[in-house]
């Protein structure tokens, strides 16, 4: 099977606006991209995406 | 003589209303009725009436009671005034009576307390009869259970004689509700809310304790026939409500059943099939990237995969929510739109009133521990702070961005903080050469890197001195932080000059359209400059403040340098005393270009064309010489580049491709010697 193209899906901003919302703080958008790699990972390592 | 008499009493009416009045004054706190006292000499004094005379008046007046204690003498009233009549024949109209019952017939005292008693009266008898068939009801229960547990002894024990212990077993439905049961379900109907104290002996007896069958029978405790038994699961006995828990209890019928020896069940065998193992996840992704499309491997750590392609997914994040209505941002920070502090017009106008009021550029922080009352130590910091920069963004017409990434300072919108000789339009044409890069290096900015630490160096040219600028250059791009906004027009820095204590604000205006970016509000530190000198501007902790240093000579340096005489309206050549490190190839000196004197400035419309400026200078500093059989003016370009500058801002590479250009045919180069130019005013 062909590896899949990396997307980020609507699912991946919900977890992302949790995170925002939780710090409480603006954040960069490095350090946001940095959260979202780490969403991406988890969900591609626990259930695939 | 009637007359007169009358006169008088009028008189004394009018006294004895008055003198109500006066004391009425001080009752009115006090209830209608109540005695009103005051002093004789204290009410003549008030009404302004000879004591002797109230005395009489009162005195003769009924309404009023005089008493004289330890010699003075007090008069005393009452307050007057309606009181309601008192009700003597009330009847209630809104009681419980006509409310719930309309068919009530209304009762005595008497009546209503006989009442009472018979009612306490049933109700007692009811509770005697309730707690009589309780006790009944349990004493049956202890009866049945002890013949039943006799029974069983008897059963176990090898002594057949099930046919009388069936027949007894047999004779008691013991799942059918009692008669005392139904009494006591009688009863609740009536008198149910009544709460009722049984005996302790009978209410604390459990009666799980009372049932002796799985107590005190080890056989039947270790009979798995009875523990898995399903008739014996489902005994009322175990989970009966409180009411059944009453119900008496027999042996259970179970017991009578022929011993069946026990099935174990087992689990069917199923034959061992090896379960194959589940597919390895494919962890490996594609990542569109400025280079094509790249594998992935999520095996990696999050730190390691963000390392390698940060950027990517940043492009990729910031793709997904530029435009989502849920984001905000604000220099390069993002947030949550519903998050973000909200603030009023009156906020604003505060805001612009500061502004107003020090007429200079203010920051963030300014703004938030002046007006607002925040310190960064409050937990809500940078909320408010992010908030206060995103909503003052949106105020395009109030309010102007001049800050850089993390220092962000406010203007006033049209606020003038340099009041400049040349419009703001006129110097960015000037350095409009300055957009093409290939013209704007080898300027007269060098960034150098000392001890790791960017130094910008520069070279002051008569144009810059003049009007107290440096140019935005690509050096100067390299070493000055760049627009945080798309549409940002200039950002305010702090220069500091520890040789001459000197602070002050500069704007660099960065360069938009055709019109290139400068740096203004040096005029006042030129002043201890001249024309040719050279500096260096360093970056300090903050991100918009730079420390402005030159070099000092040992010894004081004496030249006739060029200045521009306002009242002769001409250029010359005066002597000035100065001790800071100069460019001898930028000074002006009348050495070294004496035909400048007495020079004149260029009209505004000969200076917006280079090629005349070019022209001009080459008149003034060219050596006359034979090219190509025509007459030639001969010029080299270090010599070129500072006359050049007195009008206008030229870059060495600007210069090189003016002279180059074919355009203009009458400046040429040496194609033997490196820096050497021509013009022929003759090829025009």
């Amino acid at each position: 099977m062909a590896d899949e193209v990396i997307k980020v899906k609507s699912s991946d901003i919900e977890k992302l606006i949790e995170w925002l919302r939780r710090g409480g703080q603006p954040q960069s958008l490095e350090e946001m991209s940095r959260r979202l790699v780490e969403i991406i990972r988890e969900e591609a390592t626990s259930k695939g995406r | 003589m009637t007359k007169t008499i009358s006169k008088a009493i009028v008189a004394d009416v009018g006294l004895v209303e008055r003198t109500t009045a006066a004391m009425l004054k001080r009752a009115t706190l006090l209830p209608i009725g109540a005695k009103v006292t005051a002093e004789l000499g204290q009410l003549a004094a008030a009404l302004g009436v000879e004591p002797a005379s109230l005395d009489a008046t009162l005195t003769a007046d009924n309404r009023f009671q005089r008493e004289e204690r330890g010699g003075t003498v007090y008069f005393s009233t009452e307050k007057p005034g309606r009181t309601a009549p008192p009700v003597a024949d009330w009847k209630p109209t809104h009681n419980f009576a006509s409310r719930m019952s309309t068919t009530a017939t209304d009762v005595s005292s008497e009546q209503r307390q006989e009442i009472s008693e018979q009612y306490a009266a049933r109700a007692s008898a009811n509770r005697a009869a309730r707690l009589r068939a309780r006790e009944d009801a349990l004493r049956a229960e202890q009866e049945s259970l002890r013949l039943a547990t006799a029974a069983a002894a008897e059963m176990l024990a090898g002594q057949s004689q099930s046919s009388g212990m069936d027949d007894d077993l047999l004779g008691n439905d013991f799942y059918a509700p009692s008669a005392s049961m139904e009494t006591d379900a009688g009863d609740l109907t009536a008198d149910s809310f009544i709460p009722t104290a049984a005996p302790p002996s009978l209410a604390t007896r459990p009666v799980e304790q009372a049932s002796p069958i799985e107590q005190v029978s080890p056989v039947e405790q270790a009979s798995p026939v009875e523990q898995a038994s399903p008739v014996e699961q489902a005994s009322p006995v175990e989970q009966a409500s409180p009411i059944e828990q009453a119900t008496p209890v027999a042996p259970n019928p179970v017991v009578t059943a022929p011993v069946v020896p026990p099935t174990v069940p087992t689990a069917p065998v199923v034959p061992l099939v090896e379960v194959p193992p589940a597919p390895a996840r494919n962890l490996t992704y594609l990542l569109d990237t400025t280079n094509g499309q790249q594998t992935l491997d999520f095996a990696n750590s999050a730190d390691d995969i963000f390392a390698q392609y940060g950027s990517e997914f940043t492009n990729l994040l910031r793709r997904s929510i530029s435009d989502d209505f849920r984001f905000v941002s604000f220099a390069g920070q993002w947030y949550l739109e519903d998050m973000v502090e909200r603030f009023s017009k009156g906020d604003l106008r505060k805001i612009k009133d500061y502004l107003a009021e020090t007429n200079d550029a203010l920051s963030d922080r300014a703004f938030l521990a002046d007006l607002f009352g925040k310190r960064p130590e409050q937990g809500d910091y940078e909320v408010w702070r992010f908030s206060l920069n995103y909503r003052l963004l949106k105020e395009k017409k109030e309010f102007e961005f001049v800050g850089v990434a993390d220092e962000r300072l406010w203007l006033a919108n049209g606020a003038t903080l340099f009041p400049q000789k040349r419009k703001a339009s006129e110097l960015g044409q000037d350095y409009r050469f300055l957009e093409e890069p290939s013209l704007s290096g080898d300027g007269f900015n060098v960034v150098e890197e000392v001890g790791g630490k960017q130094r910008l160096c520069h070279t002051l040219t008569y144009y810059e001195y003049e009007n107290g600028l440096i140019p935005y250059d690509e050096a100067a791009k390299q070493f000055f932080p760049g627009p945080v906004m798309d549409d940002q027009r200039a950002a305010v820095f702090r220069f500091e000059s520890p040789q001459l204590y000197l602070s002050f604000l500069t704007e660099l205006r960065f360069s938009s359209g055709n019109r290139g970016g400068y740096i203004v509000g040096l005029d006042e530190f030129y002043q201890n400059l001249v024309p040719g000198a050279t500096f260096v501007l360093e970056a300090t902790g903050r991100a918009n403040v730079y420390t402005l240093t030159y070099e000092r000579l040992k010894g004081s340096q004496e030249e006739r340098l060029l200045q521009y005489d306002e009242r002769r309206a001409r250029y010359i050549f005066r002597p000035v005393v100065f001790n800071v490190q100069t460019d001898p190839a930028a000074l002006i000196t009348e050495a070294k270009y004496p035909r400048l004197e007495s020079s004149h400035k260029l009209e505004e419309a000969e200076r917006k064309k280079p090629e005349l400026i070019l022209a001009n200078a080459f008149e003034s500093i060219g050596e006359t010489v034979e090219r190509d059989g025509h007459s030639a003016l001969m010029t080299l370009l270090d010599d070129l580049l500072p006359v050049v500058n007195i009008e206008r801002p030229f870059s060495r590479a600007y210069l090189r491709a003016l002279m180059s250009s074919s355009q203009y045919p009458a400046f040429s180069a040496d194609s033997e010697n490196e820096g050497v130019y021509y013009y022929n005013p003759g090829k025009k």
